[in-house]
């Protein structure tokens, strides 16, 4: 009797303490049984139909994920003359040339352009290797060889590639947005107005903030070029309307529009950092960079964590920014994925289709930030250290 | 507290649309009119409105306004979820979309018996750009299912004080340039630090003061040039993607390309794509600009230097494309149209909501819109008076606008399915290394899309197809 | 404590600290007010091009004092739309979804990171997937469910969703709430308190800065939203400033002075709002209850 009383306390404990629990997450619960669960699954539901919105909506199997997934790899040797077999090249914007007339083409220079003619190994058209109706992802050209990765929606994988590449942008803009925090954290003249200049950009509609871009990123008469040149540096760059620097130019605009939103978090958390962990660092004689690297960067890995989960998620769903700013031009260069959902959805009407590659996106988001809580074990530290 | 005055408001609304249903002839019909305008517009339309109203004690129309940028999503949500518009703008981009899904009800019967309407007093291009055949699946032929609010033609904006700056004789209002001279005075507009022209020893291309051209170099501005020189994009009935077999396509798209990388009189393309904000023809440092009439009342506000209109150059081919007959200038025209949205209340009674289309399509709601400037009115009649040419303002020859209305073709959207899915990202490929790098001639680089471009075409009518022979 | 500590050092390590110290402030200084700067340029543009005529726009090089310095384009603001009406919808619709975010997700983001239970983890996993698929697709589902529930034309849809929590807070409360040490807990449930207790007179005390955090981005968050209110709220009576701004760029309008002037009328509560938080954000640790 006297042995068992504490295990069965224990365990009418642990029901109470569910009991508990189940009732303070009821209500976000409940609201994910009203609000998101059905039109969730129904979403899941209609990526195997087509549905025009207008009309009711057809059962069409796994059509749509077959699309998707219809993707190949394919390898061209360069083109050779049919009736010679010479080898052939491309100069400039002629096509076809042959091997042996190379040398005398690139003396020349273009007749319209009056440049020299940049001469290369030539190949096949895209189409008439690739499956039918395939286009190109990407390619690989090597000694005379070419890959080819193609898929049915090759614009989709396009943008998926680019949606990733922007992630980048993410942890960036942390490692900015924790050195603001840090030193507006310390007793700072004017610390409070800094705050808020920080925090500013973050505020302002998009819609706003994407035309003032706009005009900054402009090539010809906008102020990030005017302000290279008058630094000496070059001032020619094409940013928004180049396929090289449309990303980066983009991530540059997603830094600081998510700037003080980081900021503003992580200085939040630096407050939930015990004061006498610092004292306890000094006392051991620890130096700036060891109490950022043994106290503050530990203390605040709960919320590292945070922001680089939700800032990749809401990455792989950018949409109004690069929208508004370019289209996701030039060519394919800025296009993302949800981009690429909407206009399946709403201008093309296939929003079974488009269902199909949201789900798609939400898997990999799935995928990705399973893998973030797995290594988060790693480098994780919860003071609280019961469960992850 | 203020949850429960917006219930009661909104029950209220319920009630007043559910009333006439079950007292329909004391009653007027309530129907809401979906557009999307700024808030200046709402004012013009809803005093239409209000007239319409006093006029026609049967029905009361509504007037719903949104943003231009959600405008699609919320109409085709709307009409997803089972509450559509009764009325609703629908584009000449969206008619193609709309239509054949029996999104829009027929207004072909009542258009006849129209004792306002008169076919023959509006440009034809307009009415007939939102005509569609369930029979055969094709455009602009059989039933109509919209009339438009307006017309809206472009034309080539000039700066006329750059003109007079550097001596450049202003071209002739009405009869339209010539690639050649269009080259010609491109070059005598282009100048750079030191005051030299392209076509001058020790021109500085890296430093270009002002350029002659502005915007011709965005992939959907090709569209003029095109059929300026007498292009076409796809055969007569939209279903085969023909540019690539074109020699007069082939031509202007190469003429494009040439204009920045031989003569070097526009800035470099690309730089000016995406959204066409702070442009370079509003600084007052491009000469001709290609334009929309849409941009007048903002131009009006915004330029501070004296512009003006001239037509569509004409191509080197002599030959152009034309909607009507004798025509000497080309370009497209864009163009928005009132549609009766199927399934909703205004589908029901067709003959009620129909009279409010036409009322806004014909001379009162047409003057009343002339006013605010944007567009054309669609009555032929009243776009050749002082209403809409509005002597005293700027662009001074404003009547270019009238030949160009009449002429003008609609954009191939207008004709081919989806036309905003499949083409521009093909298109801009080809358009990348032809007009932008240089690095291909326009017959081959069109002739490596032209695959891509025939199987969304094909797709695209394949929806079509679909519908008309399921439903 | 570090004042005696710094008495034991050495006289000539103490004043080498105290440069280095000295020198890193200033440089600091330098970087934060640089950035700061730079940070601030997009914003300038957009408060000087809402007080200068429309044709200022254009001119080269750019005019960061607006010449004529004029109010026309709040004016117009304030004739064309009807502003203070849907200032008060926002605030309305901010205000109480905000509140009520706050209270469920730290309610739920305290269980999910201080308590056991059965299915914690999958739970917890598939309350965070509804923030991983892209909410156009599942819009028309959403609007088909409210307008089934006859909400559209009503606050409700843009209220009572966001009332019972969001992924996105529960989250950010349940990392904030891991990272508290384990002695708070423990003396409380020695001394007999029930659960709620702890989260209301252990856990929230230390969560100020958590709390204004979540107001001033819930707060945002529904102030700026445009494609939900667009779609469900259809009277003019009970559109939100998001909307009616959005109306000012039309496709045939492009008026870029009276869009600024409205962006910048738009951020202004939430300025305040943040300007008067950040001190709880800051001034908590001064609360903190966890001195030795």
């Amino acid at each position: 009797m006297i042995r068992l009383r504490p295990r069965l306390s224990q365990a009418s404990n642990t029901r109470r303490e569910a009991l508990w629990a189940w009732l303070f997450i009821l209500p976000v619960t409940a609201g994910f049984l009203l609000f998101v669960l059905g039109p969730m699954l129904a979403s899941l539901a209609l990526s195997f139909t087509k549905w025009d919105l207008l009309s009711p909506a057809e059962w069409a199997g796994t059509t749509n994920w077959h699309s998707i997934f219809s993707v190949s790899v394919v390898h061209t040797p360069q083109a050779r003359d049919e009736a010679s077999g010479e080898l052939l090249f491309q100069c400039g914007r002629h096509r076809n040339v042959p091997a042996s007339e190379l040398a005398d083409w690139q003396q020349r220079n273009d007749e319209r352009s009056g440049e020299p003619f940049d001469c290369r190994p030539g190949y096949p058209r895209d189409r008439e290797v690739l499956p039918e109706r395939f286009g190109v992802v990407s390619e690989v050209t090597l000694f005379g060889n070419r890959w080819l990765l193609g898929a049915r929606d090759h614009v989709l994988w396009i943008a998926l590639f680019n949606t990733v590449y922007m992630l980048l942008a993410v942890p960036i803009g942390m490692a900015l947005a924790l050195a603001v925090a840090i030193v507006l954290n310390q007793q700072l003249r004017g610390r409070n107005l800094l705050r808020a200049v920080f925090y500013l950009p973050n505020v302002l509609p998009i819609a706003a903030t994407s035309v003032i871009w706009l005009w900054i990123f402009n090539p010809e008469f906008g102020i990030l070029n005017h302000l290279l040149g008058s630094m000496g540096l070059p001032a020619n760059g094409r940013w928004l309307s180049h396929q090289g620097t449309v990303k980066p130019s983009l991530m540059i605009m997603g830094i600081w529009s998510a700037l003080g939103f980081q900021m503003l978090i992580y200085l939040a958390a630096l407050q939930a950092v015990p004061a006498q962990l610092y004292e306890a660092a000094v006392i051991d004689g620890a130096g700036l960079w060891n109490r950022f690297r043994f106290v503050t960067w530990p203390s605040l890995s709960p919320t590292t964590f945070f922001l680089l989960v939700t800032g990749m998620i809401f990455g792989f769903q950018s949409f109004a920014q690069p929208y508004i700013m370019t289209r996701g031009g030039p060519g394919n260069a800025s296009r993302t994925v949800v981009m690429e959902i909407w206009k399946n959805g709403f201008a093309d009407l296939e929003m079974g289709y488009a269902s199909a590659q949201a789900w798609l996106l939400g898997v990999i988001i799935l995928l990705i930030t399973v893998a973030n809580f797995r290594l988060a074990r790693r480098w994780v530290f919860y003071e609280h250290e019961q469960h992850v | 507290m203020k949850r429960m005055v917006f219930f009661l408001f909104a029950t209220l609304l319920v009630c007043l649309a559910v009333a006439p249903l079950a007292a329909q002839d004391e009653e007027p019909l309530q129907l809401t009119y979906l557009h999307w305008a700024d808030p200046t517009a709402d004012v013009v339309f809803q005093e239409l409105i209000d007239q319409f109203n006093e006029a026609n004690p049967d029905v009361f129309i509504t007037l719903e306004g949104v943003p231009s940028a959600g405008y699609v999503d919320y109409l085709l949500t709307s009409i997803a979820g089972g509450t559509p518009p009764d009325i609703a703008l629908v584009a000449d981009g969206d008619f193609a979309v709309f239509a054949p899904r029996g999104a829009l009800v027929s207004i072909e019967e009542f258009v006849n018996a129209s004792e306002v309407i008169d076919l023959d007093a509006v440009w034809p291009s307009g009415p007939d750009r939102y005509r569609f055949d369930p029979e055969t699946g094709a455009f602009m032929t059989g039933p109509i299912y919209e009339l438009p609010r307006d017309v809206g033609p472009t034309a080539l904006y000039i700066n006329v004080d750059l003109f007079n700056e550097l001596g450049v004789p202003l071209p002739d209002p009405n009869v339209p340039m010539t690639w050649d001279q269009l080259v010609e005075t491109g070059i005598a507009l282009t100048t750079d630090a030191n005051g030299l022209h392209p076509n001058e020893e020790g021109f500085d291309a890296d430093n270009v003061e002002t350029f002659g051209l502005g915007t011709l170099t965005v992939p959907g501005w090709g569209l003029g040039p095109i059929f300026g020189n007498g292009g076409h994009y796809v055969s007569e009935d939209g279903r085969t993607w023909i540019a690539h077999e074109d020699q007069n396509t082939i031509d202007a798209i190469q003429f494009l390309s040439d204009l920045n990388h031989v003569h070097r009189i526009t800035p470099p393309p690309g730089v000016l794509e995406g959204i066409n904000v702070w442009d370079l023809f509003n600084t007052g440092r491009v000469g001709m600009n290609w334009n929309g009439r849409w941009a007048t009342t903002g131009f009006r506000d915004t330029l501070d230097f004296e512009w003006d209109v001239r037509p569509f150059p004409v191509g080197s081919s002599g030959e152009i494309r034309a909607f009507a007959e004798g025509c000497s200038v080309s370009g497209w025209s864009g163009s928005v149209g009132l549609a009766i949205i199927a399934g909703s209340t205004g589908a029901e009674n067709p003959e009620k909501a129909y009279r409010f289309i036409e009322f806004i399509y014909g001379p009162d709601g047409q003057l009343a819109q002339a006013a605010l400037g944007y567009n054309i009115p669609a009555q032929m009649e009243l776009a050749n008076t002082d209403a809409f040419l509005q002597p005293g303002q700027m662009p001074a020859n404003s009547q270019v606008f009238l030949e160009t209305t009449r002429c003008q073709l609609p954009g191939p959207w207008s004709f081919v399915p989806h036309w905003f899915v499949w083409q521009p990202e093909p298109w801009g490929r080809m358009w990348q290394a032809v007009v932008v790098e240089n690095s291909a001639f326009a017959e081959d680089a069109l002739l490596d899309v032209a695959g891509d471009l025939q199987a969304g075409l094909d797709d695209a009518w394949a929806t079509i197809d679909e519908q008309r022979m399921g439903g | 404590m570090s004042e005696a500590l710094r008495s034991l050092a050495p006289a000539t390590q103490q004043a080498d600290a105290r440069r280095q110290a000295q020198l890193l402030r200033a440089l600091s200084y330098i970087g934060l007010f640089t950035l700061a700067f730079i940070v601030l340029i997009p914003f300038f543009w957009m408060l000087s091009t809402s007080f200068k005529p429309a044709r200022g726009i254009f001119v080269m090089p750019p005019q960061w004092i607006p010449n004529p310095f004029i109010l026309d384009h709040y004016v117009t603001i304030w004739q064309k739309t009807h502003l203070a009406r849907g200032l008060v919808n926002s605030t309305f619709i901010a205000l109480s979804t905000t509140v009520g975010e706050i209270a469920t997700s730290t309610l739920a983001g305290f269980a999910f990171a201080r308590m056991r239970f059965p299915a914690k983890g999958p739970l917890f996993g598939l309350l965070l997937m509804t923030m991983m698929i892209p909410g156009i697709v599942t819009l028309i589902p959403t609007f088909i469910l409210f307008g089934e529930l006859d909400w559209i034309d009503t606050f409700n849809p843009v209220i009572l969703p966001y009332l019972l929590g969001t992924p996105f807070a529960l989250f950010l409360s349940r990392q904030f709430f891991s990272g508290l040490p384990r002695e708070l807990e423990d003396a409380a449930k020695v001394d007999g308190a029930s659960f709620f207790q702890i989260y209301r007179h252990v856990f929230m005390p230390q969560a100020r800065p958590l709390v204004a955090t979540l107001f001033v981005l819930g707060y945002l968050h529904r102030w700026n939203d445009f494609l939900a209110p667009l779609i469900y709220l259809r009277s003019p009576e009970i559109q939100t400033v998001s909307v009616m701004l959005a109306r000012l760029v039309d496709f045939y309008v492009q008026d870029w002075s009276v869009l600024m002037a409205g962006a910048m009328i738009a951020l202004l509560p939430i300025l305040i709002i943040f300007v008067v938080l950040q001190r709880f954000i800051i001034e908590s640790v001064a609360f903190s209850g966890l001195k030795g």
